[in-house]
């Protein structure tokens, strides 16, 4: 689903280059869920937007489904990450003036899809991320959960094959993030679909399948845990650790 | 854990069997302790001495039926009630960083590496452990140790983080 080959990024700031992404190597399959961890700077946002076609590498390769988004012509780009990846970002990223329906709506206005078909769609979403009766809200008036669940709706409009979340629960308290992360979990599960997700909170990288770490522009650890069913011993551990 | 405190709990239900006792503290446990009989039968015959539980003369069959005791019920409460000591310092990787730094031992950073490694590899196993229970009914309470131990990694990890950064690593 994912390949990155060498990949490298650097930023030059007056006379200095600092290389942000020092040949990262990385493989995700299709119907995981991936989050990617490490200190403020390490390179994870940068690491993301490239994934999105946001941004472009100095140098190495980048594929989604065997496609170079890289090699694509601004047109043909914008058209590939509407139809096959979701952005859902910590501040959400709504348009203020408009209500929760046509926030969500809007990248199926921008591809000319029959009426009918996007009123379903929007109404079926809807109920599926929980803001039923908020259809007519503006994001002001909604909570910041509610306002990451229509970005998340948003997302998943144009049924994406890939989700790139940039810290999603980063504005919300533990309660609410949960929530908003057991949409996710739900979403993953039922959808069959791929999710990247950035954040530094490990509580929130628990509700993912693995975990990876970048440190300095490099993968630093890559986690994916292993055999299911090893759960022998596990409580008796969380016993005695609740217990010391 | 005492075995005690779980036997006391089961007891304060329903007058039991022994082996009945063992296959109930089990179960509560889900099945993640497995106990010698040896251990449990061996305190029921000291919370019988200290008068915690009594026999009940059962004409029916031989098999002795143990039920709990005024005194029995009251060592629960008490138990419930009452604050557990903190103890830090249980931790063994808490007393390897003490006598790594003592030695000067120079593969700390890969000693820190591993261990967050294996405690990054436990949060994704309480993870498909805490999926497959959301699924299951009267699992409420071991939802409940699973956040616990995740919020006690979560510490250990951010822990380790301040350790490197301290190290320079
Ligand atoms: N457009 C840019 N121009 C110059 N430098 C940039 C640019 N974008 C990012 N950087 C630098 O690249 C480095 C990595 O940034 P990035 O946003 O990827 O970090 P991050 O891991 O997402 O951090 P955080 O956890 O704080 O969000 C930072 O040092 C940042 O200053
Ligand atoms: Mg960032």
């Amino acid at each position: 689903m994912i390949n990155v080959r060498n990949l490298k990024k650097s930023y030059q700031i007056s006379d200095d280059r600092y290389q942000v992404l020092n040949d990262i190597n990385l493989d995700v399959s299709k119907g995981e869920f991936v989050s990617i961890m490490g200190p403020s700077g390490s390179g994870k946002s940068t690491l993301l937007n490239i994934l999105g076609g946001l941004d472009t590498p100095d140098s190495g390769e980048v594929l989604i489904n065997n496609i170079n988004i890289d090699s694509l012509n601004d047109k043909k780009k914008t058209l590939f990450r509407r139809e096959n990846i979701g952005f859902i970002f910590q501040n959400y990223q709504l348009l203020h003036n408009m209500t929760v329906e046509e926030n969500i709506s809007m990248p199926m206005h921008a591809d000319k899809i029959n009426k009918n078909i996007i009123e379903k769609q929007v109404k079926d979403i809807i109920d599926a991320v929980g803001l039923k009766g908020k259809e007519k809200n503006f994001p002001s008036q909604l909570s910041g959960g509610q306002q990451q669940r229509v970005s998340i709706a948003r997302a998943l409009i144009m049924n994406p094959v890939l989700i790139l979340a940039d810290e999603p629960t980063g504005n919300l308290d533990r309660k609410t993030g949960t929530e908003v992360l057991k949409l996710l979990s739900n979403l993953h599960r039922n959808n069959h679909l791929t999710i990247l997700m950035v954040t530094h909170d490990i509580y929130a990288a628990s509700y993912s399948d693995r975990i990876i770490l970048l440190k300095d522009g490099h993968v630093e650890m890559d986690v994916k845990h292993e055999k299911e069913g090893e759960n022998v011993d596990l409580i008796t551990n969380i016993l005695e650790k609740l217990n010391s | 854990m005492s075995v005690k405190y779980g036997i006391l709990t089961i007891l304060s239900q329903s007058p039991k069997h022994r082996y009945d006792l063992k296959v109930t503290l089990e179960n509560m446990m889900y099945k993640q302790w497995t106990l010698n009989p040896g251990q449990v039968y061996s305190t029921i015959d000291r919370l019988v001495r200290d008068k915690l539980v009594e026999e009940v003369s059962n004409a029916e069959n031989d098999l002795k039926l143990y039920q709990i005791t005024k005194n029995g019920r009251e060592e629960v409460e008490r138990w419930l009630q009452n604050p557990i000591e903190v103890l830090l310092l249980h931790d063994e990787f808490f007393f390897k960083i003490l006598c790594a730094k003592r030695l000067n031992f120079d593969l700390l950073n890969k000693m820190i590496f591993q261990q967050k490694e294996a405690v990054i590899k436990k949060i994704l196993q309480l993870h498909y452990l805490r999926k497959e229970l959301e699924n299951t009914a009267e699992s409420e309470a071991m939802l409940y140790l699973i956040e616990g131990g995740l919020l006690h990694l979560e510490a250990d990890l951010k822990w380790m983080d301040m350790i490197s950064d301290l190290e320079g690593y």
